[in-house]
C-alpha cells in the first residue's frame, strides 16, 4: 500500500467515523430496551451541549421517583426521559421545547422550577412581599427607636 | 432480660421527667421555693436512666438479639460492629430514642453547669426541659418502642439499609440530632424568661453558651449530612434541595440569627423580643425537621417511617411548643424595654437587617417546601418545587448577608464614627478586587462575570476581617466569618466549574476529561462479610504525568437484595476526582462516570471553620465568666 493511500484511508476514517457514530446514535435510541445503556455513554457533539443537557435534566423531575431529578435517579423511567432529553438537545431542540414536551407528558409536576402562573404567584412573589415587608418594617422600627 | 431492662430504665426516666416538672411546677403554684431543687435530681435522674436505656439497647445490637423487633428490622449477625452501634439510630424508634437521650443530656448539662447559679431561673428552664423531656419520652414508649419483642424469632436480621452502611452515618445523625436538640436549651431559656416576674434578666448571657454549643453541632451535623450524600449517594451531587435537609438548614438560618441576635440583647439590650422569638422558633422548626422526617408527609428520599398517627403526636407537641410560647409572649412583650438607637449607622441596626435578611430566607425556604404539600392536601394539582426556585431565592439573600459581613468589622455599637470609614472601605474593597480578581484569572474557567464578582465579595469578607483589625476578641468571629467565605467559594466553583464525561470502558480503554487521562486497568470481584463487589481498577494520569489508582465499586447486598453504587474519590484542596462504576454494559465493558468537582472540599474546609469560630465563641465567653 503506497503511503498517499494510508493518509487518504486515515481522512476517510475521520470523515466516516462521525457519520456512522451518529447512526449508531440513533438506531440505539429507537430501542428501548438499550437506552438505560446508551444513556450512561451518551456522546454529545459539544461541551455547551452537554452542560445544556445535564442542566435540563436537573431541573425536571423523575415522574415516579421519591423526589429526585433525572440526572439523580438510576430508575429506567428516569433514565428513558434522561435519554430523551439529551436527544432532543443533540437534535437541536431549545429548552422551552424540551420541557413543553415534558410537561404535555407527564403535567407540570416534572417541572422543578413551577411556571409563573396565577397558582403560583404566592410562591414566586411571597419572598419578594417578605423582604419589602420586612424592610419596610425595619425602617419604620429603626426610625421611631432613635434617640436625639 | 437485657430489652426489658432497657424498657425499664426509658420508662424510669420518663417518669424521672414527669416528676422534674412537677414537683418544681407545684412549688411554683403553691410558693414553695425549696421544692426547685427537685429539678436537678430528676434532671440528672432521667439522664442516667435514659442513658441506661439506649446503652442497653446497643448492647443488645452487639449480641444479636433479633427477638428484639427493632434490632431483627436493623441489624445482621455479619453487620460490622461500627454499624451495629450507628444502628441503634438508624431506624425510626432508635433515632427517637437518641432523640430522647439527647434532650435529657442537655438538661443535665445545663442543671450541671448551672447548680449554684440563679436557680429560681435556672429551675424554670429544667421544668421546660423536663416537659419535652417526658412528652417525647412518652412518645418513644407508646408509639414507637424500640424494645418490643417478636415472636417467633427470627434466625437472622433484615439488615441495616445499605445506604446507612457508611462511617457518615454513625456520625451524621448524632450530631444532627444533637444540633437539633441543642435549641431545645435556647427554648427553654426563652420560655423560662417569659415566665419570670421581671422579664428583663440577663437570660440571652445564660443563653448564648448553649445556642452556640447547639449551632455548632447543626452545622457539623448538617456539613456530614452533605457530604455523606456526596459520597455516598453516588451521583457528587452535595446538596438536593430536598424537604429532610431544608428541614435541617431551617433552624440553621434562623439558629444563625439568634446567635446574633443574643448578642445584641447581651451586650445592649436590644432585639430581646427577637431573641426570644427566634429562640422559640428555631426550636420549633427543629421539631417540624423531625415531624417531616417522621411523618412522611412530604415525599423524600430521606423520608423513613410513614406512619400518619406518629406524625400527628409529633404535629400535637410542635403546636404546644409554638402556641404557649407565644401566647406566653404576647402577654409579656409589653414588659420588654423598647430599643433605643442613638444612630442608624450602629452595630443594632446591622444586626436588625441581617435577622430581617435571615428569617426571610427561612419564610421563603419553608414556602416553597410546604407549597407542593399544600397544593396536595387541597387537591389542586401537583407540582414540584426544586432547587432552580430554591436558588433563585437563596442566592440573592445569601449574598446580601455575604455584604453585611463586609462592613460588620467596621460598625460599632450605639454609632460609628464616619470619617475614617470610608478610608478603610475603600481600602478593603481595592485588596478584595486585587484577590478577587487573581483568583477569576486563575480559577474562573468560564470566564463567568458573576463568578467574578462573588469572588470579589468572598475576598472582601476576608479582607474586611483584617482590615478591620485581627484581635483576640473577635477572634471567634473572624474565623467563622472567613468560613462562610470559604464555603461560599466552594460552592460556586463547585457549580460553576465542574465537568465530567460519561463513556463505556472495559480492561484496556482510555477516557479524557479536562488534563486528566483515565485508563481502566481491569474489574476485580470482592466478597465482604455482608456484600459482593464487583470493583473496577482505574490509573488516572494528570497532566504532569502523576498516577493515582481508583476502586470505584458496584455492591451487591444479598440480605435486603440491593445494589449500591460505590464511588472512589481522589480528592485534593483544588478538587475531587470521583469516579462511579455503572450499569454492566456488554461482556467485559461497564459505564463508567468521570466527574471533576472542582474546589468542593472547601465546603467542609468552611464548615470546619464555622464551627471552630462558634467553639471559640464558647471558649471566650468562658474566660470572660
Amino acid at each position: 500500500m503506497k503511503l498517499s493511500s494510508v493518509y487518504v484511508f486515515i481522512v476517510a476514517l475521520f470523515v466516516v467515523y462521525p457519520l456512522s457514530a451518529q447512526n449508531q446514535r440513533e438506531s440505539s435510541s429507537l430501542s428501548d430496551t438499550e437506552s438505560t445503556q446508551s444513556v450512561e455513554i451518551f456522546s454529545f457533539d459539544s461541551i455547551e451541549q452537554q452542560n445544556r443537557a445535564i442542566h435540563l435534566a436537573r431541573q425536571l423531575r423523575c415522574p415516579q421517583c421519591q423526589n429526585q431529578n433525572l440526572m439523580e435517579s438510576n430508575s429506567p423511567i428516569a433514565k428513558d426521559l434522561r435519554l430523551k432529553v439529551y436527544l432532543m438537545v443533540s437534535e437541536g431542540k431549545t429548552d422551552p421545547q424540551v420541557i413543553d414536551f415534558m410537561t404535555s407528558r407527564f403535567g407540570d409536576m416534572v417541572l422543578y422550577k413551577p411556571k409563573f402562573e396565577p397558582r403560583t404567584y404566592v410562591l414566586w412573589l411571597g419572598p419578594v412581599f417578605l423582604m419589602l415587608l420586612f424592610g419596610w418594617l425595619g425602617y419604620r422600627k429603626v426610625t421611631a427607636s432613635i434617640v436625639d | 432480660m437485657i430489652p426489658e431492662i432497657g424498657l425499664f430504665s426509658l420508662i424510669l426516666g420518663t417518669l424521672c421527667a414527669i416528676l422534674g416538672a412537677a414537683i418544681p411546677l407545684f412549688g411554683i403554684f403553691t410558693k414553695r421555693p425549696h421544692l426547685n431543687r427537685y429539678s436537678w435530681a430528676l434532671s440528672y435522674g432521667a439522664f442516667g436512666a435514659v442513658t441506661t436505656s439506649i446503652c442497653l439497647l446497643a448492647y443488645s445490637f452487639t449480641l444479636d438479639d433479633f427477638s428484639v423487633t427493632y434490632i431483627a428490622q436493623h441489624s445482621n449477625s455479619q453487620l460490622p460492629f461500627f454499624f451495629k452501634i450507628a444502628a441503634v439510630w438508624g431506624g425510626h424508634e432508635g433515632s427517637l430514642l437518641f432523640w430522647v437521650f439527647s434532650l435529657s443530656l442537655w438538661s443535665a448539662a445545663i442543671a450541671f453547669v448551672n447548680r449554684n447559679h440563679n436557680q429560681a431561673f435556672i429551675s424554670r428552664v429544667l421544668i421546660v426541659l423536663s416537659l419535652l423531656t417526658a412528652a417525647f419520652g412518652l412518645f418513644t414508649l407508646l408509639a414507637s418502642n424500640p424494645f418490643s419483642r417478636l415472636f417467633p424469632v427470627p434466625m437472622q436480621g433484615r439488615d441495616l439499609h445499605p445506604m446507612l452502611q457508611d462511617v457518615g452515618l454513625i456520625f451524621h445523625p448524632p450530631l444532627l440530632y444533637l444540633g437539633y436538640v441543642g435549641f431545645s436549651g435556647a427554648f427553654a431559656f426563652a420560655v423560662a424568661a417569659l415566665t419570670m416576674p421581671d422579664i428583663n434578666i440577663p437570660w440571652p448571657q445564660w443563653s448564648r453558651a448553649w445556642t452556640l454549643a447547639a449551632w455548632v453541632m447543626l452545622t457539623g451535623g448538617v456539613a456530614l449530612g452533605s457530604w455523606w450524600a456526596y459520597y455516598e449517594l453516588g451521583w457528587g451531587g452535595w446538596w438536593f434541595w430536598d424537604p429532610v435537609e431544608n428541614a435541617s438548614l431551617l433552624p440553621w438560618i434562623t439558629g444563625t440569627a439568634l446567635l446574633h441576635s443574643l448578642i445584641a440583647s447581651e451586650k445592649r439590650q436590644a432585639l430581646i423580643n427577637w431573641s426570644l422569638l427566634l429562640s422559640i422558633f428555631t426550636f420549633s422548626l427543629s421539631l417540624l425537621g423531625t415531624f417531616v422526617v417522621r411523618s412522611g408527609i412530604l415525599t423524600s428520599v430521606h423520608a423513613f417511617a410513614v406512619d400518619p398517627t406518629r406524625g400527628l403526636v409529633l404535629l400535637v407537641i410542635l403546636a404546644i411548643c409554638v402556641v404557649v410560647p407565644l401566647t406566653l409572649f404576647m402577654l409579656q412583650s409589653g414588659k420588654i424595654k423598647p430599643l433605643r438607637l442613638q444612630s442608624l449607622v450602629s452595630r443594632e441596626v446591622l444586626f436588625l437587617v441581617l435577622n430581617s435578611v435571615l428569617v426571610v430566607a427561612t419564610l421563603s425556604v419553608l414556602l416553597g417546601t410546604f407549597y407542593p404539600m399544600i397544593f396536595q392536601v387541597f387537591n389542586l394539582a401537583s407540582i414540584s418545587v426544586g432547587a432552580p426556585f430554591f436558588n433563585t431565592v437563596f442566592v440573592p439573600l445569601a449574598l446580601l448577608c455575604f455584604v453585611l459581613m463586609t462592613i460588620a468589622p467596621f460598625i460599632h455599637w450605639q454609632k460609628t464614627k464616619l470619617e475614617g470609614l470610608k478610608v478603610k472601605l475603600l481600602l478593603v474593597w481595592i485588596l478584595a478586587a486585587v484577590v478577587g480578581l487573581l483568583a477569576s484569572y486563575l480559577f474562573n474557567d468560564n470566564s463567568s462575570v458573576f463568578v467574578s464578582l462573588v469572588l470579589i465579595l468572598c475576598a472582601a469578607m476576608v479582607t474586611s476581617a483584617f482590615v478591620g483589625g485581627v484581635s483576640i476578641g473577635h477572634l471567634a468571629m473572624t474565623v467563622a466569618h472567613i468560613g462562610v467565605a470559604v464555603t461560599a467559594v466552594g460552592i460556586l466553583l463547585v457549580s460553576y466549574n465542574s465537568t465530567e464525561v460519561s463513556a463505556k470502558m472495559s480492561p484496556g480503554s482510555t477516557v479524557e476529561l479536562g488534563d486528566l487521562t483515565i485508563h481502566y486497568r481491569a474489574t476485580e470481584w470482592l466478597v465482604a462479610a455482608n456484600y459482593t463487589a464487583e470493583q473496577a481498577l482505574l490509573d488516572v494520569v494528570d497532566a504532569d504525568g502523576n498516577i493515582v489508582q481508583l476502586k470505584p465499586q458496584k455492591r451487591h447486598y444479598p440480605v435486603r437484595v440491593m445494589n449500591m453504587s460505590e464511588p472512589a474519590i481522589h480528592s485534593t484542596w483544588l478538587r475531587d476526582i470521583y469516579i462511579t462504576m455503572g450499569e454492566k454494559i456488554g461482556r467485559n465493558a461497564y459505564a463508567i462516570r468521570i466527574q471533576h468537582k472542582a474546589f468542593i472540599n472547601w465546603l467542609w474546609a468552611g464548615s470546619l471553620m464555622m464551627m471552630l469560630g462558634g467553639i471559640l465563641a464558647i471558649g471566650q465567653r468562658y474566660e470572660r465568666t
